[in-house]
């Protein structure tokens, strides 16, 4: 592991272990998505390669530990999100799957038409 | 559009089924102790066509009238929302969505402020820090949030959104592009999506109280 935890961030100054420990902390208010994680690894930490990989391993890790799961946005339907159960059940497996998805789609900047991590809400529903 | 990642897997409905019940359980408690009285949606719509009217100079009042006398554009109940104050949002997102913001009058010397004049005045990021949220995501009052949506979409033009996003997408004249996105819990909300502003903090948020 390179990634340097006490790395700060040219916004706020906060280190990446602080930013990391408090992605979560949106939760209870709104939905986080991979469009504000992404490039605040890359612009925010100045991170690339395996470093911005881990980065987003590790805020995605944090979310789902706080019991937020993968949703897309629920435009159209009844309901804010859509669970997107595609990616396991374990919250290692859903983080690896997600990863992997994004390298495999050329580990770009996401943008809020892709994949957030929402806490479970009567306003969160399955994918119809 | 048909996405193969998205398909659900048949095995994990019973996962989903009690993270899911789980979920409505606990947060619709919390969702119920939550409700503040706001005025009526009507009410809201009038206060944001005079505030837009007073303020930023943009042409809506064609597309507002066509909106309040029984225009093209959905209606909603209001009594499907626990309080007044997502109708008010709920209200504004109606009439957000169908604008093409169009620029200031010919002659007019009100030319539209730079998303970094509004969203970080004096290099500082506007409102507070509400909670637990990173210091990228900001809160300011509803009154202060609508002052925002008016001075963001003066000279703002309707951008190609997600299927999928709850809203809509705008580009400013400095290349800003940034989302408003309606949700149940917290009304509208502002995404900053892309910026080239380099004080611009990645995925910036602005709620209203």
């Amino acid at each position: 592991m390179t990634l340097n935890l006490l790395s700060t961030d040219e916004f706020f100054g906060k280190t990446i272990l602080e930013y990391i420990q408090a992605v979560p902390g949106e939760l209870p208010a709104d939905a986080v998505g991979l469009w504000q994680i992404i490039p605040m690894g890359r612009q925010g930490f100045g991170l690339s390669g395996d470093d911005l990989t881990e980065f987003v391993q590790r805020c995605v890790l944090a979310l789902l530990e706080a019991g937020a799961r993968p949703v897309t946005g629920g435009a159209g339907t009844q309901y804010d999100w859509i669970l997107q159960s595609q990616y396991g059940k374990a919250v290692e497996e859903i983080a690896s799957a997600v990863i992997n998805e994004w390298l495999a789609a050329g580990a770009g900047d996401s943008d809020p038409g892709g994949l957030w991590f929402a806490l479970p809400s009567p306003h969160v529903g399955n994918h119809p | 559009m048909d996405d193969p990642k998205r398909v659900t897997r048949p095995q994990a409905r019973g996962y989903e089924d009690s993270w899911l019940e789980r979920g409505a359980r606990e947060r619709g408690r919390e969702s119920a102790s939550r409700r503040t009285p706001a005025p009526s949606g009507s009410a809201a719509l009038a206060d944001l066509r005079a505030l837009l009217s007073r303020r930023a100079n943009v042409r809506i009042e064609a597309t507002y009238d066509k909106v309040g006398e029984g225009g093209a554009l959905p209606t909603f109940d209001e009594s499907e929302f626990e309080g007044a104050t997502r109708a008010v949002d709920k209200a504004i997102g109606r009439v957000t969505s169908t604008w093409t913001a169009s620029p200031a009058p010919p002659g007019s010397t009100v030319s539209p402020l730079s998303t970094g004049d509004i969203l970080l005045p004096n290099d500082q990021p506007i409102g507070y820090v509400n909670g637990s949220a990173g210091p990228g995501i900001r809160t300011v009052t509803l009154n202060e949030f609508r002052r925002l949506q008016a001075e963001l979409l003066n000279g703002a033009q309707v951008a190609a959104t997600p299927l999928n996003y709850s809203g809509t997408w705008f580009q400013r004249s400095d290349g800003t592009v940034f989302g408003m996105r309606e949700s149940s819990d917290n009304g509208i909300t502002i995404d900053v999506i892309r910026s080239g502003n380099p004080h611009m903090p990645p995925g910036f948020k602005v709620h209203h109280e």
